[in-house]
């Protein structure tokens, strides 16, 4: 179907909601745009009339260094607000890959996370506070800006990679943390062994890395003293921070993202087919694959990663390989009860049709 | 009584802020997992009767019969709630109002007859012991099995017991009533462990029950009688402590006795006092010990026993877990409301036997006989023993 | 009041005949939570099963009769309470663990688990559950699920929703699912992440799956005394700001101290203004150069008579005397009223001045005890329910001191629910479109309002909010 697609670009958040609300009651197709860098992920819209970019929409609404609170507006990017972190010490413990260019809105809908969160946990448990454009016009805020906070339904959660099918994010507030007194990078060529080894150590790494080459990252924050004498004692050798910007940069053509219970993980990544190219945070339970092989190869991955209790989403492919494999694999048992909040929501399915689950 | 529930005290009462800590706390709520079941139901129900914002209904005071008056709770609660004085005055309101019950009456009929009165009590554990002798044993159907008897405990020539080697103290030692029917053992260990401690150990003649089954069952007035007649006693001699070993007379003695205030020592609190002398012999055995609630929460003595026992040669110790909660025997408990108590045994023998241990130290007699009783039922050789007697295994 | 008899026998035929209760006054019992207000139920009903759970609410459901899923009944929003009566379903049965796995570092409870009992387990494998709740004693993991619960520790760790990985529910319509598992990046909706905070208006939960941690190697605790809480509440931001985040830090002013020692005797200074409690874990190391770090920080603040615990069984009573603050205030009066507001961290002098302003415009004595690392307030205003003319002075009291907490920039419960009691304050922080997108996933998951009903939305039959013309005040201070 050929159609002129509609690109807005609001400035604010209200005029985002105005937008949104026109092309709904005119039944129109919205797809909302962030940064860009996760477009890849889920399928390809049934239909696409009005493309809503959050870009504009990039200015840090306030930073309690004090409070380690900043609250955002969505389109800003990860790059931007790190930077103004940065000039207090402190940062979002976040560093997904496909980097740099995410926005903050995109990578609460898609949920993209990368090494850090083995000791900072996601956005999941970070995100304080939320607001989001409904297809009728409104906007719906949930949580606040404190740390600590059950007033009403974490509406956090349910915003929170659901690919903007219930609404656009279009600001969220976070706890922010602390630089580390010490960071300290180590690598070994040691492979699974050494990730073990790195793993059980008395002081946990705060990222660690394994890749299919073998090569194992280790990032270890916090005391000074704990984390020389953790160095000390695994005596791996020491790497520039620089590796990790490089590592965030990785976005292949055609990958996917293995999610599953950790200690099915090696297992799965050691049955991807030979000479597969992939990375892993074995302490997460997540995988990524660089897909060199054709599509049965992706569903039978996908066929175990499933009955070993995991998944496998594709993170970007072609059009054609990706209608072959589907984006999400089988639906979770619970699909009725979101489809049920999705209408609730979006009752004319005019949010992001065909790419997410619902 | 004239006022109905005129004992229970409104301030007592108005003590519970209804946080609910001490709820796990309680073994007949961990059983039931009901609130009218648990300390703060308990109290919120005596708080509705006593200020009359709820009508007395008979068939509620089931609620209180089933408390096992352990005093847990207390232990737990940070408001300070004197629970064990609440149930105690709520029990006696209770017994003004509500209808004689056959089990009850005799119950109490029973402690005044014979536990009042040594002579009786003795002869009914003659009875007993000849009853076993001859096979007869189906006497104790009712709850839980008493030990096989033995021959009761006798007081020493002139009552008294000299020290082993120089006398550094002297000491009253309560005989009671079940004890030395029950557990004659365990105070010929007692004594003797005082003994060797340098204690000069004197039996006050004369002396009756200490009252405490009475003041628990909700009888305070045969309890303040027992407490006069035995003052007149405590009066006429010189001691530094009244010693007691079981448990259960310590805590009421510590609470009824106003005059004895300090002197009362529980046998554990006493020996980690002054000290026993070096053992003389390895145990090789792995021991582990159940709290008494009186002695745990109404004496809130945890540390000393555990201490005493651990200081001994050879001793492989293992704590249990939630050695603190009650067994279910409860004094008159385990016959008043044998499902209940028989119901909170069982999880205390699930903890109990996980600890694979030789022998379980107890405290007080009605934990001993209901720890025998259900590991019997169990098939488990672990063995039972006074506190007393463990100890003195080392000498 | 009462259930009809042949629902009462429904519910006997599936749970067993002792199973459900239905004597009035046996009922009275059952009326309160941790909380001050009450209702009674028309009947309670003991689940041992999931099926039990199911089978209850589908009776429920086509009689549409309230349901009201109870713990231990240990909370203190009047979550538990049964304010349009109807079942009062109460899971305190269902209390085995049923899997500890040592090696994935995981736990499936039944909603019934005392939060401290699995700790109690899981460290005969060198693992805890991180959620501690002041109650944990007594309080069950399905009620902490239920209300999102945090403790001491969350400053750190989180609170419960960081940990729980899976739950087993029933739907308002009986049906069984299981929501979220093991693996992190789940397809589809984060049903779960929903579901936990949502205080028994969305589903029953039957089994949690929880996350455990490693026990750390070493922990240290300190206490320190400060002439006042707006120094000691400086001290918190001095430590924060240095970039260190402790594993807890509490604050309890002097009225609190008076009442912990008196219980726990634990060495607490009373004559301080206010005393903080710090912990921090990690190896022998991180624990070493924090402390130093830490002692160093609170001394420039004005921090005094400070002194760490030495042995395990110190620590453990520092930390019996602040879990168990709130009960022993039981000892100054007989009944407490507590919120639970949060304030950016920054603003806590402020917000603990107006506290005290508050009390003594009231005359009403007031106690502070709480996660200062978390701006989380617990501000107990002490009272005596008997005196019967007191109860709209203290009503009042609460209500002036969330304003406070709002009119600051922050949230009307930090951990322990909306409920009953602060509904009514919910137009306060949401407008009413904010609310609205919150009602749209209440009647997905319950169109017939029979989970929990009359709490967490504002009911406005119950009671009228009093600062008319503060709608949205949160948004007008332009939170966004």
């Amino acid at each position: 179907m050929v159609s002129t697609v509609a690109v807005e670009k609001p400035s604010t958040a209200d005029e985002l909601a105005r937008r949104l609300h026109d092309a709904a009651s005119q039944k129109l197709a919205v797809v909302p745009v962030g940064g860009g860098r996760a477009s890849g992920m889920g399928g390809a819209p049934e239909r696409l009339d009005v493309e809503l970019h959050t870009t504009r929409l990039d200015r840090v609404i306030e930073h309690s260094q004090a409070d380690m609170v900043v609250s955002v507006e969505a389109g800003i990017t990860l790059e931007a607000l790190q930077h103004e972190l940065a000039k207090s010490a402190q940062f979002l413990p976040l560093d997904p890959f496909s980097s740099p260019g995410h926005t903050i809105g995109g990578l609460l809908a898609t949920g993209w996370t990368g090494p850090l969160r083995l000791r900072f946990g996601s956005p999941r448990d970070f995100l304080i506070g939320i607001r989001v454009a409904l297809p009728d016009g409104t906007l719906a805020s949930g949580g606040g800006r404190v740390v600590k906070n059950v007033s009403g339904y974490d509406m956090m959660k349910l915003h929170y990679g659901a690919l903007g099918s219930l609404g656009v994010i279009v600001a969220a507030s976070f706890k922010v943390f602390p630089k580390p007194l010490r960071d300290v990078t180590v690598s070994s060529e040691g492979g699974w062994d050494a990730a073990d080894q790195a793993l059980t150590m008395p002081v946990a790494p705060s990222a660690l890395e394994i890749f299919s080459d073998g090569r194992v990252l280790a990032r270890y924050t916090g005391s000074g003293d704990a984390v020389d004498r953790v160095v000390r004692d695994l005596g791996w050798p020491v790497e520039d921070h620089s590796i990790w910007e490089r590592h965030s940069g990785r976005a292949p053509a055609r990958w996917a993202r293995i999610a599953a219970p950790r200690s099915a993980l090696r297992g799965l990544v050691e049955g991807l087919p030979r000479g597969a190219g992939w990375w892993a945070s074995p302490g997460i339970g997540v995988a990524h694959w660089a897909i060199a092989s054709d599509t049965p190869s992706v569903k039978e991955v996908r066929a175990r990663t499933e009955t070993a209790g995991g998944s496998l989403v594709m993170m970007a492919a072609p059009d054609d390989f990706m209608r072959d494999v589907g984006a999400w694999g089988t639906p979770p048992p619970t699909i009725d009860i979101m489809r049920r909040l999705k209408h609730a929501f979006d009752p004319d399915h005019v949010l992001n049709p065909g790419r997410f689950v619902v | 009584m004239t006022t109905p529930f005129g004992r229970l005290s409104d301030d007592d009462l108005a003590t519970c802020v209804h946080c609910g800590l001490c709820l796990d706390a309680c073994p007949t709520f961990r059983v039931t997992g009901l609130e009218t079941e648990s300390p703060r139901g308990r109290i919120y129900l005596m708080t509705q009767w006593k200020r009359g914002t709820m009508a007395f209904d008979e068939e509620q005071v089931e609620h209180i019969d089933l408390c096992l008056g352990c005093r847990t709770c207390e232990g737990v609660c940070p408001s300070g709630v004197p629970y064990g004085r609440i149930i105690e005055a709520g029990r006696a309101d209770v017994e003004d109002l509500r209808r004689a019950s056959l089990k009850r009456g005799t119950s109490r009929l029973a402690l005044r007859q014979l536990v009042g009165h040594p002579g009786r009590l003795r002869a009914a554990g003659a009875a007993t012991r000849l009853a076993q002798k001859l096979g007869l044993t189906s006497i104790a159907r009712s709850g839980r099995m008493l030990p096989r008897l033995r021959e009761e405990f006798r007081r020493p020539a002139g009552d008294v017991a000299p020290a082993i080697g120089a006398q550094k103290h002297r000491v009253a030692f309560l005989v009671g009533c079940v004890m030395p029917i029950l557990y004659p053992q365990s105070h010929d260990a007692a004594i003797r462990l005082l003994q060797l401690a340098g204690c000069e150990v004197w039996f006050p003649p004369a002396e009756r029950c200490c009252g405490a089954l009475f003041a628990h069952n909700g009888d305070l007035a045969g309890a303040s009688a027992l407490r006069k007649a035995n003052m007149k006693t405590y009066r006429a001699g010189d001691f530094e402590a009244l010693v007691v070993d079981s448990a259960g007379c310590g805590a009421h003695l510590k609470d009824f006795y106003p005059e004895l205030k300090g002197r009362v020592k529980d046998l554990t609190e006493w020996l980690a006092e002054i000290g026993l002398p070096s053992p003389a012999r390895d145990m090789k055995l792995r021991v582990t010990y159940q709290d008494a609630c009186h002695l745990a929460h109404a004496q809130r003595i945890k540390k000393q026993p555990r201490d005493l026992i651990r200081s001994m040669p050879g001793v492989d110790w293992v704590e249990m877990r939630h050695a603190d909660i009650c067994c279910g025997a409860a004094g008159l408990y385990s016959t008043l409301e044998p499902d209940m108590s028989s119901r909170i045994l069982q999880e205390k023998l699930d903890d109990l036997l996980a600890t694979n241990a030789d022998v379980v130290a107890v405290a007080n007699p009605g934990c001993q006989m209901q720890l025998e009783s259900g590991l019997r039922a169990r098939g488990s050789r672990m063995k039972v023993e006074h506190v007393s007697e463990l100890l003195a295994r080392a000498y | 009041m009462g259930l009809p008899n042949q629902v009462a026998e429904e519910l006997r035929r599936i749970v067993g005949r002792a199973a459900v209760i239905d004597s009035a006054n046996d009922l009275r019992i059952f009326e309160r939570d941790g909380s001050i207000e009450g209702a009674m139920p028309d009947a309670v009903v003991l689940a041992s099963t999931t099926e039990h759970v199911a089978g209850v609410i589908k009776v429920a459901a086509k009689h549409k009769i309230p349901v009201v899923p109870r713990g231990a009944g240990t909370g203190l929003s009047g979550g538990a309470v049964t304010i349009r009566g109807g079942i009062a379903l109460q899971v305190t049965r269902m209390r085995r663990i049923l899997n500890i796995d040592p090696v994935a570092q995981t736990a499936i409870v039944e909603p019934g688990v005392v939060n401290q009992e699995l700790s109690l387990v899981a460290a005969q494998q060198g693992l805890f559950y991180a959620p501690d709740p002041s109650s944990q004693k007594a309080c069950t993991i399905g009620g902490n699920a239920a209300e999102n619960s945090g403790g001491p520790h969350c400053l750190y760790y989180g609170v419960t929703t960081n940990h729980v990985l899976g739950m087993e529910i029933v739907l308002a319509d009986g049906s069984v699912h299981w929501v979220s598992g093991d693996a992190p990046d789940r397809v589809g909706l984060d049903l779960c992440g929903v579901l936990v905070g949502s205080e028994g208006t969305l589903c029953a939960i039957t089994k949690i799956k929880v996350r455990l941690l490693r026990i750390p190697p070493s922990i240290a605790t300190m206490l320190a005394a400060f002439p006042s809480i707006e120094t000691a509440s400086q001290a918190v931001s001095a430590v924060i700001g240095h970039g260190i985040v402790p594993a807890a830090l509490e604050m309890m002013d002097n009225v609190t101290v008076g009442a912990v020692e008196a219980h726990y005797h634990a060495g607490y200074p009373t004559d301080a203004g206010a005393v903080l409690l710090v912990e921090v874990d990690g190896t022998a190391d991180t624990t070493r150069e924090l402390t130093a770090a830490i002692g160093k920080i609170l001394t420039e603040n004005h921090g005094y008579a400070m002194r760490e615990a030495q042995t395990p069984a110190e620590r453990e009573l520092l930390w019996a005397g602040r879990k168990g603050a709130i009960g022993a205030l039981g000892r100054i009066k007989p009944n407490y009223y507590l919120h639970d507001g949060v304030v950016p961290r920054s603003r806590l002098p402020q917000v603990l001045s107006a506290v005290g302003e508050i009390g003594e415009h009231y005359k009403l004595p007031v106690a502070n005890v709480f996660h200062a690392g978390d701006g989380n307030l617990h501000p107990n205003i002490l009272f005596d329910m008997r005196d019967r003319d007191v109860m709209q002075q203290v009503e009042s009291a609460g209500e002036e001191m969330l304003r406070a907490v709002v009119e600051m920039g922050g949230a009307l419960s930090g951990e322990h629910g909306i409920g009953l009691e602060k509904s009514a304050f919910m137009p306060w922080i949401y407008s009413e479109d904010d609310l609205g997108a919150m009602h749209r996933v209440k009647d997905v998951f319950d169109p017939n309002g029979i989970l929990n009903p009359g709490k967490i939305f504002p009911d406005p039959s119950r009671k009228a909010v009093h600062l008319a013309g503060r709608t949205g005040l949160a948004i007008e201070a332009k939170w966004w």
